[in-house]
């Protein structure tokens, strides 16, 4: 109701209304505070006062009284009782005499209830008059606090004129402005009626108070806008048919309360042509089969409120079936239910039937996949047993290879030691260099085939690089000094020692330097060794070592480090070689993180190089017991010297074998050895008396080398005993076997004697007690 | 005979100082006289000098601090001398301002000169009786009391003034400001206390020996002290015993005065 009432109201009369209550409580709230600050200052002002008074009225009043001059004290008394607010002042002796003042009661102008509600009530209060410990009396004073509320009331009467004058002065001022203000408010109702009877294209003129002005403005920005809307829209619309025309679609609005379809345009090219009595409900077109799945798709969408999609066929009116695919989204109402589906539809027919044909293709292609995916099976677990059996080949050709051929060269060396004559040397040499050169030949057939086999894997332990390459000096200087040539290193200094497989990158190194020997016949073979980067913990090398030697054809120079490739078929009949050491360089340079390469002028010499990088080595250098740069000589005098004592249980089937290592470590050593045929005879032996030493073959019968470490490992006190494998089974994989099965190191066959005598120093105890 | 305790005497006061500071110097001394005596001792002050004579001619106190006693036209009352203060003898002492252009008597004829009042026995009557001896005419101005003139000639209103001479110098030292003397009397035991004959001979005795004891007292001397501090009186403090035979100057002086109104008949 009081809604209705405040309706009936102009904004106007509202504001007026609203001003004049806002300034007339605002008043009354000063009028109220004012006449309560009032009554305060009234009490404390009236108690101040009395204070004041009654200590003053003593020291005015003590000579009358000393001399007894009532007359006098009489008159004091009228006299002050003509001060403000004081009416009454009156002096009581001890003894019951009093003089009091005339009577003087104070005008009072305030009305009866102004005063009760001012609250002061009158004030009274005594003292004595005492003069050098004498009292003469008590002096009263009486106030009346009418000149207080006399002059509240005064203020409230004029608090109350001048709320009254502001108040009219505030509600004419604002029947003023607002008068005049609110006639551009007019012409915009007047504009806006006319906007929305369709006026797209009124406008109107600015003018009035600022806001107001802003009004018009934004009216004015609101009608432009959206008349420009509604011109967009038309033109959006006209697109959207060309674009529904151009695609072959049909827009549609499904009625979900009464199941009704209506289409936006002629859906004659999907439908077929329209009957007569037009066409029959949905979804009685979508053909038997389909149906139900459209109808599926359809509560789908209007329980989950997802997008509708579905792709169904129905029966034209002339006959044919048509793929439709339709899409849309569903609308709700304003409780959240359904209300409609709206969506276009378009006739697939064409892509369905290309989608056939190729679900047709793929699926032959799918079976010739299947067909050849077997056949390949097949083929690579061929490839993979014949790979199998080259590798079991290799195993056992080179086992079988080599166990002859340590008895060739270990039976030459032994000759070489205990022959004299000059003719039985020289055969013997000959002999040795076959056996070496059959050895190398061997090496690199099996080296190859661990590079094509990816087997080839790298160390990582430290070395010192200038010490390999002084090695490499040593290793070819024979070579290199018979046919008078000349050899120089250049090293590029190191910060540190290198960490890397020393051992492939001295046999890439004496690959290039071997050549290099070969195929210069006089000048100089060089080997330089330069920094190309580095980081804090790696670095990369460059090796280059270079000829005055015959050199290679420009032709033919790209397939030198092709595998069997020599330069010239005639360079195998006249130099020899298996045309392998350059193909496993260029592989171990690859394993490095580098790569293979060489320049060559013919008739002038050839530069080959590779690069490869390494790690760094901060850490103390690692004491290698010999670094295979001494002597065999005083390797032997050492063994002779600090390991006499030393007894060693030498465990090989094969009787030239055995000789030939009996006579390294018997004959040229001087160390204590027992033999053994077989690995049951070793564990019986090991189990009669003590060794310091086992040197075991790997294949032997009754008990290979592998069983028999195991049963001795099993024996008490055994496990620290060092037992090193002598054998020809030189793969990593039986290096790693002998581990597994607790031997201590690996010394491949043919037996070098460095190699024996360097397994010696690392594991037998030394003689601490005889003089070096 | 011990006077009843609850009996009150009063005791007039000579008006030298105001009403109040009379009060503030008398009132402690004589609540603890009468306290020590078992009576109530009332103070009793004049308005002036002269009321103050006229009362004690007319008997009106029981006790009385004053020389009005020896005037002849009070003699008669038989005021009879209890004790007389401890201070050094008073002179009378006609003044001007340091910075006074007047140096002697001769200059004040025919000038306002200011007295205490005219019963005023050093501050007036010797005064003006030599005066009159040296024939010096000067018209008398009367402030009330011995500080009231003084006040006056502070205020330059009069010349010069008549004065008890040690209440002069009291006054102008509390006071802050230098005199000149014109001239002095001869000296004259200071003011006595005299009982009236109808107040009982035990009474005036209690009351004699309670002031004449107050000053050997340790509670009477502060109340004496704090007195004197109000006035600036210097020591010695208290009253002595004495009679009317140590104040034979003043009847001396009334018996040889050419002041007609005061000459004693012989």
């Amino acid at each position: 109701m009081s809604a209705c009432f405040g309706r009936r109201f102009s904004l106007l009369a509202r504001l007026l209304m609203a001003g004049t209550a806002a300034l007339v409580v605002a008043g009354v709230v000063l009028v109220v505070v004012a006449v309560r600050q009032d009554a305060m200052n009234a009490r404390s002002g009236m108690a101040a006062e009395l204070r004041h008074e009654l200590e003053s009225l003593p020291r005015l009043l003590a000579e009358p009284v000393i001399l007894g001059d009532y007359a006098s004290l009489q008159q004091i008394l009228d006299r002050y009782v003509r001060r403000e607010n004081i009416v009454r002042v009156s002096f009581q002796e001890p003894g019951g005499a009093h003089v009091t003042s005339v009577d003087r009661p104070l005008p009072g102008s305030a009305p009866a209830w102004f005063i009760r509600a001012f609250g002061v009530e009158p004030l009274s209060g005594r003292t004595e008059i005492a003069v050098g410990s004498r009292v003469y009396g008590d002096v009263t004073v009486d106030l009346d606090a009418s000149g207080y509320s006399n002059h509240a009331w005064a203020r409230l009467q004029l608090h109350v004129a001048i709320i009254l004058l502001a108040t009219m002065c505030e509600a004419l001022c604002l029947w003023l402005v607002l008068r005049a203000g609110l006639r551009p408010l007019r012409r915009l109702e007047e504009a806006t009626g006319a906007f929305a009877e369709g006026s797209l294209d009124v406008r109107v003129a600015s003018g009035g108070v600022p806001e107001i002005d802003h009004l018009i403005a934004a009216f004015n920005r609101m009608a432009q806008a959206v008349a420009a809307t509604q011109a967009a829209l038309s033109a959006s619309e006209q697109r959207l048919r060309l674009a529904l025309d151009a695609a072959s679609m049909a827009a549609w609005h499904w009625d979900v309360a009464s199941g009704e379809l209506q289409w936006g345009d002629d859906p004659s090219f999907l439908l077929g042509p329209r009957p007569a009595d037009g066409y029959r409900e949905f979804p009685s077109q979508v053909i038997d089969e389909d149906r139900e799945a459209f109808l599926a798709v359809a509560r789908t969408v209007m329980r989950t409120g997802e997008d509708y999609r579905a792709e169904f066929r129905l029966r034209r009116t002339d006959g044919g079936v048509s793929w439709i695919a339709a899409r849309g989204r569903i609308e709700f109402d304003a409780d959240g239910k359904p209300a409609a589906i709206r969506g276009v539809s378009a006739d697939i027919s064409a892509r369905k039937q290309i989608e056939s044909e190729l679900a047709a293709h793929r699926q032959h292609l799918e079976a010739l996949v299947a067909a050849r995916t077997a056949e390949l099976s097949l083929a690579k677990e061929s490839a993979e047993a014949a790979s199998r059996a080259k590798s079991t080949f290799l195993a056992n050709m080179s086992h079988e290879i080599r166990t002859p051929l340590n008895a060739v060269i270990g039976l030459t060396r032994m000759l070489q030691r205990q022959s004299a004559s000059p003719a039985q040397l020289d055969k013997l040499d000959k002999i040795a260099i076959a056996a070496r050169h059959l050895l190398d030949v061997l090496n690199s057939v099996l080296d190859l085939s661990k590079i094509e086999a990816g087997r080839m894997t790298l160390e990582q332990i430290p070395f010192d690089l200038q010490a390999l390459v002084d090695n490499i000096g040593v290793l070819a200087g024979d070579r290199i000094a018979a046919k008078g040539l000349a050899y120089r290193t250049v090293v590029d200094p190191l910060p540190c020692r290198l960490i890397g497989d020393a051992t492939r990158l001295s046999q890439a190194l004496l690959n290039y330097v071997g050549n290099a020997t070969k195929f210069t016949e006089c000048g100089s073979v060089t080997l330089r060794v330069r920094r190309m980067a580095e980081s804090d913990e790696r670095i990369e090398l460059r090796f280059e070592v270079e000829d005055s030697g015959i050199g290679i054809a420009p032709d033919r120079l790209p397939h030198v480090f092709d595998a069997f490739e020599q330069a010239d078929a005639s360079i195998t009949r006249e130099y020899g070689g298996t045309g392998l050491g350059l193909a496993i360089t260029r592989h171990i340079a690859r394993l490095m993180g580098g790569e293979a390469g060489a320049e060559s002028r013919p008739g002038q010499g050839s530069t080959f190089w590779f690069t490869a990088w390494f790690g760094k080595d901060a850490t103390a250098a690692i004491v290698s017991p010999e670094a295979g740069l001494a002597a065999l000589a005083a390797i032997e005098a050492r063994l002779r010297a600090h390991y006499a004592h030393c007894r060693i249980l030498l465990v090989e089937d094969d009787v030239i074998n055995r000789e030939i290592a009996l006579g390294m470590l018997s004959e040229d050593a001087g160390l204590q050895v027992d033999t053994a045929g077989n690995g049951e005879e070793a564990v019986a032996a090991v189990g009669a008396r003590h060794y310091d030493l086992i040197l075991m073959d790997m294949q032997m019968p009754v008990l290979d080398g592998i069983a028999a470490t195991q049963a001795i490992r099993q024996m008490p006190g055994k496990d620290a005993l060092p037992i090193i494998a002598m054998t020809a089974n030189v793969y990593a994989e039986d290096r790693q076997r002998c581990i597994a099965a607790g031997m201590n190191g690996h010394v491949p066959k043919p037996v070098e004697p460095e190699a024996l005598y360097d397994a010696l120093l690392r594991w037998l105890p030394e003689q601490r007690d005889v003089a070096d | 005979m011990q006077p009843a305790a609850a009996e009150s005497y009063s005791f007039g006061v000579i008006p030298q100082r105001s009403a109040v500071l009379t009060a503030q110097y008398w009132n402690p001394i004589l609540d603890y006289a009468g306290r020590k005596a078992g009576i109530e001792l009332l103070l009793k002050v004049a308005r002036s000098g002269s009321e103050s004579a006229d009362a004690a001619a007319r008997g009106d106190y029981d006790f009385i601090f004053s020389n009005h006693i020896f005037q002849p036209r009070v003699a008669s009352a038989g005021y009879r001398v209890l004790l007389s203060t401890r201070d050094e003898p008073i002179t009378g002492q006609i003044v001007t301002l340091a910075d006074s252009p007047i140096r002697d008597l001769q200059q004040l004829a025919g000038h306002e000169v200011g007295f205490p009042s005219a019963s005023a026995f050093v501050g007036y009557i010797v005064p003006i009786d030599e005066l009159q001896r040296r024939r010096i005419d000067v018209k008398p101005v009367f402030g009330g009391n011995q500080e009231g003139i003084m006040a006056q000639l502070k205020a330059g209103k009069i010349v010069a003034a008549g004065v008890n001479g040690k209440l002069m110098q009291a006054y102008a030292a509390r006071e802050g400001f230098r005199i000149r003397v014109l001239w002095e009397s001869v000296a004259f035991d200071d003011l006595p206390v005299a009982v009236h004959p109808r107040v009982p001979a035990a009474v005036a005795t209690a009351v004699r020996d309670a002031l004449a004891d107050m000053a050997g007292e340790i509670d009477g001397i502060s109340v004496l002290r704090a007195s004197a501090e109000r006035i600036g009186q210097k020591p010695p403090y208290g009253f002595r015993r004495a009679t009317q035979a140590d104040y034979r100057s003043y009847a001396d002086f009334y018996r040889a005065t050419v002041l007609r109104e005061f000459r004693a008949s012989p």
